[in-house]
């Protein structure tokens, strides 16, 4: 892999027809990206390259998600002062009250979705049913959202732009005419301008 | 505006009188005037004026470029004017904002009035709390006793300060030349190069031309020819400004305004480089002064 | 043509009076009366009713219930934002923005589109100091995409490769650190500070398999691999692959950044003099080894 960058690198503009004859009798389209330009040693001073590297830290994934209480049982042993402080002693800032971002989460519209009670609790005398219902996330009511709101600062209520965030196709309300933001995509086979 | 009518009737017959302000389709201009200056004058003439930035659909409106150097008014050409900025739809209310800022940011109150704690006297307090059959107080100087301090009153100095949006400012400044062009208010010269440095001469040209008693001279540099500063310097109603003076509350207390030509391409390169800028987004936000 | 609005009002006000200070107005209603807080209307109680701890300012803390288990406290804690702090954001711009960018000429497609050039449009920011780092391209619009364009982005999907590739493009995902985004989303500040140009810093080890992978198009990855790739793509959806070599733009569609370079025809530890016009290189051999690797 190193080689062929190396390669590249050293190489001014065209490649060899030797190279590329060998390429294309395999199919693949030749496709050799020119960098700009390659005077950094970064690519070559790994030589079991960055792949490898890769493999091995993949256990160790600082984002597990699947971790739950362990991580969060110190946040609620801590003493806990759950009223709204508006203007901090040091730096006269609202503060969050850390137990609403905790339990519950924000979608981008406004409300606020959480966990059903004793989700976790005493499964093994709870139906199969049961179980899959008290699984789900539930809406928080429009007067509690609001005063959730109220208890966090700004920057729960900016929008987070996450990838692999699972609950991404709720932050908008596009099905419903009311909620839609975004003008409707053209029909198929309409294009801009659209009168003469 | 009688005058005006009264003038138009009288005026010669082969005199190109049929030419309105401004047109949005029309293709003969550059040939009619042309002619009315082989008829009347051998002068070059400035037949168009290519606009940098043109609309898609190639529009645009035209209008006279007039002389200064005589009394007598004489056409020397004519030429396109953008028509994002000078024939956009009038908004009113745009220009009020404008006049309302224009008159209101500069103010400062130096209005103080005194409190109960700066009024003379009022430390003691009046009669004892009870036993008397008064109502209790704890100072003459309270802001409900007569000649008291003022509870809420001006506390000097308070500013008026705001800044409007730029896209508030921008569309009044469009509005308003918009409104001069339609209304025939709006007069293109191509320098102000004037022979004399009597007042009397512009008055007499501005008496001929028909413009309004004030006349508001748009120039591109801030040095004005000689001969017209000191002319017009001594006529209170007739003012003259560079183009970074041109402003909306200015356009409305005189009647004409008189552009030059440089004043009139660098009006319109501005305004269109901040009508169209990538990072209107700051301009968006709320001005803070202490981020100027 | 039917007689725009404009063309109205402007000739109804040849007819009209002069335009002057005397009579203009605000629109009905922009204008309120400040509602003073006097006797009975807007004053008295000032909104506050009779007595009770709202009028006497003796509140009880947001979310109480005197006493009882509140609402904020009854539900089980979940790991919604567990790593909130550390997780990375790239704001999502779709294809359909993108196109709308090209079409009305916000971006130069003969040129490589870079994380400045979209920003320069003012359609799209970024704030590296909310934690965003990068764009994010997504498939809104993918089927209206008609652009042949050499974009470099920092995180995509499958399906935006596919769009871009079956035009005759090329997409790159390059990763940028936060103190180099300061300088790309603000160009002009960050050469005024007079700060030579950092070097890139490589992916954290949670974003290097991402930037590694030549299904990604990762600016890390084997360029032989992302041409296996690219053919994988184009049997999976089905389009022709066009033959990039036989471009002529070829050479615009295959420049790319080295991995510690930030700004196309840059060097890191370079200085540019925006006043003087000219751009200061180290010397020191140091320095040159530091910034190369």
């Amino acid at each position: 892999m190193l080689r062929s960058l190396v390669n590249s690198c050293l190489r001014v503009g065209v490649s060899s027809r030797a190279l590329q004859d060998n390429v294309v009798s395999h199919g693949y389209n030749f496709f050799k990206p020119q960098l700009a330009r390659c005077f950094s040693t970064v690519l070559l001073q790994n030589p079991n390259g960055f792949g490898n590297e890769a493999s091995s830290l993949r256990n160790i994934n600082m984002l597990d998600n699947s971790l739950r209480l362990p991580v969060l049982a110190p946040l609620l042993l801590q003493q806990q002062s759950r009223t709204v402080t508006k203007f901090s002693l040091g730096r006269g800032k609202r503060q969050t009250v850390k137990s609403v971002p905790a339990r519950f989460y924000r979608l981008d519209w406004g409300i606020w979705i959480r966990r059903i009670a004793g989700a976790h609790k005493k499964l093994w005398k709870k139906s199969m049913k049961r179980r899959m219902r008290l699984e789900r996330h539930v809406l928080v009511n429009s007067t509690r959202s609001y005063m959730f709101d109220k208890m966090v600062s700004k920057y729960w209520r900016t929008p987070k732009h996450w990838v692999d965030d699972p609950y991404a196709p709720y932050h908008k309300r596009e099905d419903y005419f009311c909620t839609r933001k975004e003008p409707r995509p053209l029909p198929a086979g309409v294009t801009f301008p659209l009168e003469k | 505006m009688f005058r005006k009518l009264v003038c138009r009737l009288i005026r010669p017959a082969g005199y190109p009188q049929a030419v309105a302000r401004f047109s949005s389709v029309q293709e003969t201009y550059p040939d009619e005037a042309s002619k009315a200056s082989q008829q009347y004058f051998n002068t070059p003439m400035i037949v168009e004026r290519k606009l940098e930035f043109p609309t898609k659909d190639g529009r645009s409106r035209r209008a006279w470029v007039e002389n200064i150097d005589s009394v007598e008014e004489r056409k020397v050409g004519m030429i396109d004017l953008h028509p994002e900025i000078f024939a956009v739809q009038p908004r009113i209310d745009m220009i009020w904002e404008n006049a309302r800022w224009q008159m209101n940011y500069r103010k400062v109150n130096l209005v103080q009035v005194n409190s109960r704690a700066e009024m003379r006297g009022g430390g003691r307090k009046p009669w004892q709390q009870k036993g008397l059959g008064k109502a209790r107080h704890g100072s003459i100087r309270s802001p409900i006793w007569y000649n008291g301090g003022s509870a809420h009153g001006p506390r000097a100095p308070t500013t008026k300060f705001y800044m409007l949006p730029m896209h508030t400012r921008l569309f009044g400044l469009k509005s308003m030349l918009s409104i001069k062009l339609a209304q025939d208010d709006l007069h293109i010269v191509n320098s102000l190069d004037i022979p004399t440095n009597d007042p009397t001469y512009l008055l007499d040209l501005a008496e001929e031309r028909l413009w309004g008693p004030s006349v508001l001279f748009i120039d591109d540099t801030d040095l004005a020819p000689e001969n017209f500063a000191v002319a017009a310097d001594s006529i209170p109603h007739m003012t003259i400004m560079p183009v970074y003076g041109l402003n909306v509350f200015s356009m409305l207390k005189h009647d004409t305004l008189v552009l030059t030509l440089a004043a009139v391409e660098r009006i319109e390169k501005q305004m269109l480089f901040f009508m169209n800028r990538a990072d209107r987004a700051k301009f968006g936000r709320k001005f803070l002064t202490s981020q100027v | 043509m039917a007689s725009r609005g404009y063309e109205k009002a402007l000739t109804m006000l040849r007819t009209l009076p002069r335009v002057g200070i005397y009579n203009i107005a605000a629109n009905p209603g922009h204008v309120k009366k400040s509602k003073r807080g006097r006797a009975q209307h807007g004053g008295d109680k000032h909104g506050a009713g009779n007595k009770g701890s709202l009028a006497r300012q003796n509140y009880m803390r947001m979310g109480y219930e005197t006493g009882n288990n509140p609402y904020y406290l009854r539900f089980p804690a979940e790991p919604y934002y567990v790593g909130h702090h550390l997780r990375r954001q790239y704001p999502p711009l779709s294809l359909a923005k993108l196109q709308l960018m090209i079409d009305t000429d916000c971006l130069d497609t003969s040129k490589p589109i870079d994380l400045v050039q979209i920003c320069n449009t003012g359609y799209y920011e970024i704030k590296p100091q909310s934690k965003h780092y990068g764009v994010q391209l997504t498939d809104e619009g993918l089927d209206n995409f008609k652009a042949k364009i050499n974009i470099e982005v920092q995180w995509t999907t499958e399906p935006v490769i596919a769009a871009i590739e079956k035009n005759g493009g090329t997409i790159t995902t390059a990763f940028y650190d936060p103190h180099s985004l300061f300088a790309l989303t603000n160009v002009k500040k960050f050469l005024e500070s007079g700060e030579p140009i950092p070097k890139r810093m490589i992916p954290p080890e949670d974003a290097i398999e991402y930037y590694t992978n030549p299904k990604n198009r990762g600016y890390l990855a084997d360029p032989e691999k992302i041409s296996y790739e690219r053919l994988v793509l184009a049997q999976k959806y089905g389009y022709t692959l066009p033959k990039i070599e036989e471009d002529p733009d070829y050479k615009m569609l295959t420049e790319r950044k080295d991995p510690r370079q930030i700004f196309f025809g840059l060097e890191p530890g370079w200085i540019v003099n925006l006043v003087d016009r000219i751009i200061l290189k180290p010397t020191d051999p140091e320095l040159k080894e530091y910034y190369r690797t």
